[in-house]
């Protein structure tokens, strides 16, 4: 097995504790970030007081309420919690120089080809945490010899926790743990294996490359084989993604085509502002949404790609039929993803339509996002900033 | 109870050159000072090219969330938690 040089930061029980940091009477206390304060609203994040008493993210608020009547909701602060993370990267780039930002509350740090104690150096970054973060706010760190055994060393001691995979323990660890503690192993695929005879990570360890290939079926098995043997395979910084997806469940359901308008028009905003961050543009995009007992879904695949989310949205916005039900959650996916190449376009409309929303786009990077907007979202009010838990970068 | 107030306020500031530190150290709100006890947390963010700066601040065990315009130099107050159950 490999050095344990690589480390998982991960900020406990991150929006609560951020929000419990910045109100120190909210200390002590049942606090939990929710999408919107109704009671139908899902939990994001809860403090450990609340995790105490069995609550875990992603209840609804009047679950939680039935088991802690006295519970306190706060809505998200992005501003917040985006200073925090980038705080806590500037921080962390002192210690180390590659630093990958894994979401908004968790750091992947290598370090490969240095001679740092790891042990020595997470503690040392933990006391810097809470001299310019603040006291309130803590960390779980783990140390292994690849991004998957950190992870799981970061998920053994919460919270405030630091553990270490190694040579050493990694057989001790995998005795412990079930299936489903692995990162990556879902109750399908933990049926999956069990039918084939693999009960305990220590089964899942003993298997032999060829084995995991066939239960596999892929190449998955190759990579099962070695990740569990602390070998790196997952820490692969993808130049460039195939597909961006964004979602927005809504606090007050669409009635119509115009209340969902600003929504659709934020979440194309968003997936093309991803799109163009690798200077590409999208030629299909696929929608979804849930409304009370249906859903609604199309697709669309253009010859010339989509530059921006003002495209986007122009482009898909006439196909999505009216409705008479309730809609309460939206999904956007742009993929087929090509070079950005802004060709003459012989239609004068399309030319000039392409000229005014990259200039609107950057007036909206510039002023804030809804400074401009298209005509068709006039009629309905204007939807919260919202932050997301996956891949930020 | 937390409320969401926002309002302009008055702020008495303290900089101090040694440490290179801007604090808050007074607040005037509803005709009564409160002298601020605790900072929990101080950031900042764009809004366009306006830059803001927010302090969370307790006294007298209450909470206050102050935001400061850097382009007008003006106080807002944001919110007011008082007791919590």
């Amino acid at each position: 097995m490999n050095l344990a040089k690589k480390m998982l930061l991960d900020i406990n029980s991150c929006f609560a504790t951020i929000e419990q940091q910045a109100n120190p009477l909210l200390r002590g206390k049942p606090v939990v970030v929710a999408a919107y304060e109704s009671d139908r609203a899902c939990i994001l994040a809860a403090s450990q007081e609340v995790k105490k008493l069995g609550i875990k993210t992603g209840w609804k608020i009047n679950e939680a309420k039935k088991i802690c009547p006295n519970l306190i909701v706060l809505i998200p602060d992005t501003e917040k919690y985006r200073f925090i993370n980038k705080k806590l990267k500037k921080i962390l780039k002192s210690f180390c120089p590659k630093v990958q930002t894994k979401s908004i509350d968790e750091f992947f740090l290598d370090f490969e080809g240095t001679n740092n104690n790891l042990s020595e150096t997470a503690l040392k970054i933990k006391k810097e945490i809470k001299k310019y973060l603040g006291e309130w706010i803590t960390v779980s760190i783990g140390i292994g010899p690849n991004l998957f055994l950190a992870k799981i060393a970061s998920n053994l001691e919460k919270p405030d926790g630091l553990f270490e995979i190694n040579e050493n323990n990694f057989l001790e660890v995998y005795k412990k743990l079930k299936l489903t503690d692995l990162h990556g192993i879902n109750k399908k695929s933990a049926y999956k294996l069990e039918l084939n005879g693999i009960r305990k990570p220590l089964d899942f360890y003993r298997k032999s490359r060829q084995e995991l290939r066939s239960i596999f079926e892929s190449i998955c098995g190759d990579y099962w084989y070695f990740r569990l043997r602390g070998v790196e395979v997952d820490d692969k910084e993808r130049k460039y993604k195939k597909s961006f997806s964004a979602i927005f469940s809504l606090k007050n359901p669409a009635k119509n085509r115009v209340d969902l308008s600003p929504v659709l028009f934020q979440l194309c905003l968003k997936v093309g502002k991803r799109c163009n961050r690798q200077r590409m543009g999208a030629r299909a995009v696929a929608w979804w949404a849930q409304g009370e007992n249906f859903n609604l879904s199309g697709k669309l695949h253009k010859k010339e790609e989509m530059i921006n989310g003002w495209e986007i949205f122009r482009e898909i916005y006439p196909k999505i039929p009216e409705f008479k039900n309730k809609i309460r959650k939206i999904v956007i996916i742009i993929y087929d993803l090509q070079k950005k190449i802004w060709q003459k376009n012989m239609l004068i409309d399309k030319e000039k339509f392409r000229e005014t929303s990259e200039v609107a786009e950057k007036i909206n990077n510039k002023y804030g996002m809804g400074t401009i907007f298209p005509g068709t979202v006039l009629a309905s009010k204007k939807i919260p900033d919202f932050i997301g838990f996956g891949n930020i970068e | 109870m937390i409320q969401k107030i926002n309002t302009p306020v008055s702020v008495m500031m303290d900089f101090n050159c040694r440490q290179n530190k801007v604090k808050p150290i007074q607040i005037q709100w509803n005709n009564r000072d409160f002298k601020v006890e605790k900072i929990g947390m101080h950031y900042q963010f764009y809004k366009g090219k306006k830059l803001f700066h927010i302090f969370s601040v307790t006294s007298n065990g209450m909470f206050f969330k102050l935001k400061l315009n850097t382009d007008s130099l003006f106080w807002n107050l944001e919110e007011v938690t008082d007791e919590l159950g």
